[in-house]
């Protein structure tokens, strides 16, 4: 468990860029990630933090080997880690049954491992009778049900979590969440990513923290965080960054419902994916959203006492652009 | 362990689609069938009653033609947008890419085969008979399945990177289908088209169909060979480009 242990994967200057269409032959290469370095051991649970468009989801992407690194390298056994993905690939009229089939054998279940735990899945589903009917007859929470009970029954050796820990109505979301937490919390290996510090703190033993595709810090999830929060005090920031523009009230208002405890809105969780997706699409059409603030970050305004800086929120800065190098900063590296 | 993972998710997605297919109209399973009739009845209004083609057998030999050229149109075109289509799962889990096109390749050729079986019926109550030709329609549908499936494996590795083709895809067939003889035969081509004509693997591919169905003969063995040649010549850089760029496509696609 924790450093010491021979890590399981290590990430060394690992970057990744995309190319964005500018017009018939123009291509403007956009580094997501440009310099990330860290070991992850057997067991632990590593938080992953930073704001919108710093990363995160790119970082995801490579750890669950969807795409590959466009530099730097990964070290490691040849592990199985896959993203946890609810309700990845449901047909509307296929039954609950077949949907689950569909879905576990897609997320990297053998036909015969799922067919197993179909009954499984069925009951944590608290379907019922529904569970043979089309899915399209399901209400919302009845679908969010059934994905967290399917990708629930993965096991691969690397678990990542991409925000989603509890899913539905309120009694089903305690149910879920407390299951995950569980996971989470025995000694399986898990990347958690989240942009609620309180719940980082609670499950992950370290931490990574990305800012603009760069390394800001790694280490104990109660340094990195603690740092990271504080450094996004929104006073500091009003004051250090004058180039931050607030989101609509509608964007704000609907990601701060996708955090980890926000309203108990079925399903919350998936539009904490689309909308990070929709704001990542506006960081590659080059506008300022990357600045964005979430409410959740508004709310700190009212907490007091997080002007008081430490080493690492000193060194806060917009770093944007679309350069693969990363300026300054104490945390880079491990 | 891994392949046969894949294999059996190749299996049962098509089984998925296929259903989902089927369970989303009231009529179901019989939509196979009033697509390759509906376009029947319209060619034989306008070529058989209007324009009067003197073609020998001409309700069989449309049939032949429209259901044969009705498996090759979808393949190519539902095939060819499999990739980009599937930009939302190929952004969360990792799955080979080759897992798509060969997907619908395979719920294209299923019902073909429905629709190749009732034609077999229709041609013998129609009053033509069973022989020994008839072998040769194993060998035939290889051919155009293994033709068909090269171009959707080609334009899906392809269309991600270059979205502008799915037009012309869409043009290319609807050309594509006046060159391949589905509603005229080749015998009424000026003598010097001809040769050009069989340029066109469809053209050959139809038919043959034809020579085996309609006038008990052996399809002409050397063209066959020539098109699965060909083929083959697709297949090999469309299958190298989908897993060369297997962890690209979710880059590009999303």
């Amino acid at each position: 468990m924790g450093p010491g242990a021979k890590p399981v994967l290590s990430l060394r200057h690992v970057g990744a860029s995309y190319w964005l269409r500018k017009g018939f032959f123009r291509r403007r290469r956009f580094w997501a990630l440009k310099d990330v370095s860290f070991d992850l051991y057997p067991g632990e649970s590593l938080g992953v933090v930073g704001r919108n468009g710093c990363g995160k989801s790119t970082l995801l992407k490579i750890l669950a080997g969807i795409t590959r690194p466009d530099k730097g390298s990964i070290s490691g056994e040849p592990l199985s880690a896959t993203l946890l993905a609810l309700q990845l690939g449901f047909l509307p009229y296929l039954t609950g049954r077949e949907n689950a089939m569909l879905s576990g054998m897609m997320l990297g279940l053998t036909r015969s491992g799922i067919a197993e735990r179909i009954e499984a899945i069925a009951d944590f589903a608290e379907l019922g009778d529904f569970f043979d009917e089309p899915i399209a007859e399901y209400s919302a929470g009845m679908r969010a049900r059934l994905g967290f009970a399917v990708a629930f029954q993965l096991d691969p050796d690397i678990l990542l979590i991409d925000e989603v820990l509890g899913v539905g109505d309120a009694q089903f979301r305690e149910k879920s969440a407390a299951v995950m937490t569980e996971k989470i919390r025995s000694d399986k290996t898990v990347v958690l990513v989240s942009h609620n510090a309180e719940t980082l703190l609670e499950l992950c033993d370290r931490a990574v923290w990305l800012e603009d595709g760069c390394m800001r810090a790694v280490g104990p999830a109660e340094e990195v965080v603690t740092a990271y929060r504080d450094a996004f005090g929104p006073r500091r920031r009003a004051r250090k960054r004058p180039n931050v523009k607030p989101v609509t009230a509608g964007h704000a208002a609907s990601a701060d419902g996708a955090g980890i405890d926000g309203a108990g809105v079925d399903g919350a969780r998936i539009d904490s994916g689309r909308i990070d997706a929709l704001i990542d699409k506006k960081i590659d059409k080059g506008t300022d959203v990357a600045h964005a603030v979430t409410l959740r970050d508004a709310e700190r305004t009212a907490r007091p006492g997080s002007t008081q800086g430490d080493g690492l929120s000193t060194q806060v800065h917009a770093a944007t652009g679309s350069g693969e190098k990363c300026g300054r900063g104490p945390g880079r590296g491990s | 362990m891994r392949d046969k993972h894949y294999f059996d998710l190749i299996l049962y997605k098509t089984y998925a689609d296929m259903r989902a297919e089927t369970a989303r109209t009231y009529l179901g399973f019989v939509w196979w069938l009033i697509d390759p009739l509906v376009a029947m009845a319209t060619y034989y209004v306008v070529f058989g009653v209007f324009l009067q083609t003197k073609t020998e057998d001409f309700i069989p030999f449309l049939l032949v033609g429209v259901a044969v050229w009705q498996w090759f149109a979808t393949t190519v075109s539902k095939g060819a947008n499999t990739v980009r289509a599937a930009a939302s799962l190929i952004s969360q889990v990792y799955i080979p890419k080759l897992v798509f096109p060969t997907v619908a390749i395979l719920i294209a050729f299923l019902h073909f085969v429905v629709v190749l079986l009732l034609l077999i019926a229709f041609c013998i109550v129609y009053g033509l008979s069973f022989s020994p030709p008839y072998a040769a329609l194993v060998l035939i549908v290889a051919v155009q399945f293994l033709f068909s499936g090269s171009l959707a494996y080609l334009l899906a590795a392809l269309i991600p990177f270059i979205p502008d083709l799915r037009n012309f895809v869409d043009y290319g067939l609807r050309m594509l289908m006046f060159l391949s003889g589905v509603f005229f035969a080749a015998e009424h081509l000026p003598e010097r088209a001809r040769p050009w004509y069989y340029l066109n693997p469809m053209a050959n591919l139809i038919e043959s169909y034809r020579e085996v169905l309609i006038h008990q003969r052996w399809p002409d063995f050397g063209a066959l060979g020539l098109v699965a040649l060909l083929s083959c010549a697709i297949v090999v850089p469309a299958i190298y480009l989908l897993t060369r760029y297997d962890r690209v496509y979710p880059k590009v696609v999303d």
